[in-house]
Parts: C-alpha cells; structure tokens; sequence
C-alpha cells in the first residue's frame, strides 16, 4: 500500500475500500495538525479541526474525483478553519480581555526558543489571508502552483501575495522584537 | 529601480531564483543604498529563523480517535442484519416464506367463509404485511397493532418474533420486544427474549430486554446478563441496569 499516490490512495476509499484512509491519515494528519496549530495556535482546537478534516474526507469521500489530493484535502482544512474562524469572530465580542492574553500565553512550547516565539506572535498579527498564504508556503512547503489551486487564484498572483505577506510579517517582527 | 522595486526583489535575490539581469542591478543598487542594505539584512535573517520552525506532533488522542471514527464507518458499510448464526439463517428464511403462505392460505380460507371470521383475518393479514412494510414508522404502527392479538395467534407471534431479531430499525425492534412482553407466559417468546438479549448489540434494546427478562423473573436470563456484565464493551449505564435487575433475580 505504501508505493500508491494519495490520489490512488482516495479512489480507493471512494471506492469503499476505507481502510485505505488510514495510509493518508499517516501521511497528513501532521500537515493539517501543524496548518491549523500555525493559523491559531491553539493544540487542542488544532486537534479538533484535523479530525474534522478526516471525518469531512470520509464523509465526502465519493465527491473526491482524481484532483491532486494535497489541493482537496487543504481545500476542506481551509473550508473548516474559516468557519471556525468566522464562528470565533462572533463569540469574540463577547470574551474579555482576561481572557485574550490567557490564550496568547499558551503559545509558549517547550521547545521554542525566544525567537520563534516572537515569530508565532508576529504571526498571530497578520490577518488569516495573509498567515495562511505564509503557512502554506513557508511552514508547509506548499508549491505556489498547488497554492494556486487551492485558493483558487494565479501561481504569478500567488507568488506576488506571499512576498508581500512576508514583508508585512518581516516588519511587524522587528517592529516589535524589543518589547 | 526605485527601492521599492528592489525591494520586491530581495526574497527573490536571498533564493538565488533571479534571472542573471535582475541580479546584477539589485547588486549595483544594494551597494549604494544602506537602506535596502539593510532591509536585505533584515529579510535574510527573518527568512533564515523562518526555516528554524519545528513540526509539532499532535497527541495520540488524535490517531485513537480517528481510528475509532474509521472503524465506526466500516462497520456502517456492513449490512446491518444481526446475525444470529447461520444455521438459523434458514429458519427465517423459512418463517417468512411460510408466514407468506399462511397470509395467503388464510386470505383464501377467509373468502369461503362467513363474514365474522372474515374480518379477523383481514386485520392479520393487513397487519402482517405492515410488518413488512418499507417504512419504519408503519413497521412500528404494526407491532402495536400486533399487540391487540391474543396469544395463540401464532402467525403474528412469529413475526414479532422475527422482527425483535431481523429488523434493522432499533424502534421497530424495541416496540417489537415491547410487545413481545405482553405475550411472555410463552415458551418460545420467552426463549426469544433470551436469545435476543444474547444477540443484541444496542444498548437501549439491552436496557428493554433486561428489563422485560427481570419483571417476568426469567431466571435463565441470568447467564447471558451475566455475560453481559463481564463485557468490557458494555456501556456504564447498562451495566448499572443488569446489577440491578440481576439481584432481582437470584
């Protein structure tokens, strides 16, 4: 099972052969994990919203139709991080500011240094269009081409959005490194 | 170029991705201009702690229950008969197949005779081919019609019966045990609830069945109950109904 593509790999769950689904869970339950821990530092909410991924993935799995699978599988994960992130939205007018810096402090981990610490914040300031394009390219190595299709736009158009998304972070880091 | 033009450039220019051109005047600029001198310093060192990021691991909990979710959904693509064993298989072939005939001998018995018995079997026949019926809810309204029957009326014993195991709607299932209770003081319905209770892999059907087993104080119940408690499968909530009711019995 391990020489098949992801694409093999889908028409074969959509096909009913399921099982299969557990090859592509190993190959990407730590992508999306990492996509969505990246988008909102947040592990428990990261966690929830992979397995959702995969329970959408199953749940669909016969509207998969021989795409690059990467692009589809980031295509939901996307679908359901902006509802969740809509949803948040809402509830935010209702969260004090206690409880905003609660949340900011959780993105201390055990193995960052100061630095990338600091990045996470930097990171936490753009707004979601602009961090996904830089989780995407940068943190996930995803290809502009493959970005392209998966948010629905132009590799040049891509490429052009992702320097200027970095540039903007680059300047909010060191704008804000010595405080 | 304007420094804003060549500043477009850099991240191009730190990954060595420029064509041979480009490079040359954003080299020429960057040796006059301290400011995007600067701002290249600036990209380099932020790209450089970019690629200094860590994959994290999400925890175990994550692969556990997604296995869970995957085996959940194989079991949904079997078909949902329970099967009982193989052998009795057959029988339920047969119990339809004769249930069918006996629908059609008493239709034709019901013709020649008078009108009065000509009533009764209508409404067994009616209510047995409701049994059979494609909806859910109809099954439902026929077992408890089916409940209106009195004991020797064998037919519609049957079908309960077959219902209580084959139906693959738990309502039906439940509202056939339910009625099946009202008919208990019988050998074969009680064997049945045994059996069913052996068998059955729904927790609210097991909660009814214990509690039917327990109330006509079934005491061969005991051992599947038993089985049942010992069950590392069996949720919490059944398990306090069965040492409940398994007290009641001893």
């Amino acid at each position: 099972m391990k020489h098949l593509t992801d694409e093999e790999l889908m028409l074969a769950v959509a096909d009913g052969e399921l099982k299969k689904l557990s090859v592509l869970f190993d190959r990407y339950n730590v992508r999306i994990y990492n996509f969505f821990n990246k988008m909102l530092q947040n592990k428990m909410v990261s966690e929830d919203l992979t397995q959702e991924v995969f329970i959408k993935v199953l749940k669909y799995r016969t509207s998969y139709k021989n795409g690059n699978f990467t692009s589809w599988i980031y295509t939901i994960a996307r679908n359901i991080f902006s509802s969740y992130y809509q949803k948040q939205k809402k509830e935010r007018s209702n969260i004090i500011e206690d409880d905003l810096l609660n949340s900011e402090e959780k993105l201390h981990t055990e193995s960052n240094t100061e630095e990338l610490e600091h990045l996470q914040k930097s990171l936490l300031q753009l707004n979601s269009s602009d961090r996904e394009l830089i989780v995407m390219h940068r943190f996930q190595e995803i290809k502009y081409e493959q970005i392209a299709e998966i948010i629905g736009s132009s590799e040049g158009a891509v490429k052009v959005k992702v320097h200027r998304a970095l540039k903007k972070l680059k300047d909010i880091y060191f704008q804000t490194v010595h405080n | 170029m304007e420094c804003k033009d060549i500043q477009n450039k850099l991240i191009d220019y730190i990954e060595n991705t420029l064509p041979q051109h480009d490079k040359s005047s954003v080299e020429e600029h960057l040796n006059s201009c301290d400011n995007c001198t600067k701002e290249l310093k600036e990209t380099t060192q932020f790209l450089a702690l970019i690629t200094k990021d860590t994959i994290e691991q999400p925890s175990v909990s994550l692969r556990d229950n997604f296995e869970k979710l995957l085996e959940n959904e194989i079991k949904k693509q079997e078909p949902k008969v329970i099967d009982i064993n193989h052998k009795t298989n057959w029988k339920t072939y047969i119990q339809i197949a004769a249930s069918i005939a006996i629908v059609i001998s008493a239709f034709l018995i019901g013709q020649k005779s008078n009108n009065g018995s000509n009533e009764i079997t209508i409404k067994e026949q009616q209510v047995l081919a409701l049994l059979q019926n494609q909806s859910a809810s109809k099954r439902i309204m026929a077992v408890s019609q089916a409940e209106e029957f009195n004991k020797n009326n064998t037919q519609i014993i049957d079908a309960l019966i077959q219902k209580l195991f084959n139906d693959k709607n738990v309502n039906v299932r439940l509202a056939a045990a339910e009625a099946l209770a009202k008919f208990s003081s019988l050998e074969k319905v009680k064997e049945a609830l045994i059996k069913s209770l052996e068998t059955e892999k729904v927790p609210a059907m097991q909660i009814e069945l214990i509690q039917i087993l327990a109330k006509i104080q079934e005491k061969r119940a005991l051992e599947p109950m038993q089985k049942l408690l010992e069950n590392s499968e069996t949720p919490t909530y059944v398990k306090q109904e069965l040492e409940y009711n398994i007290a009641s019995l001893f």
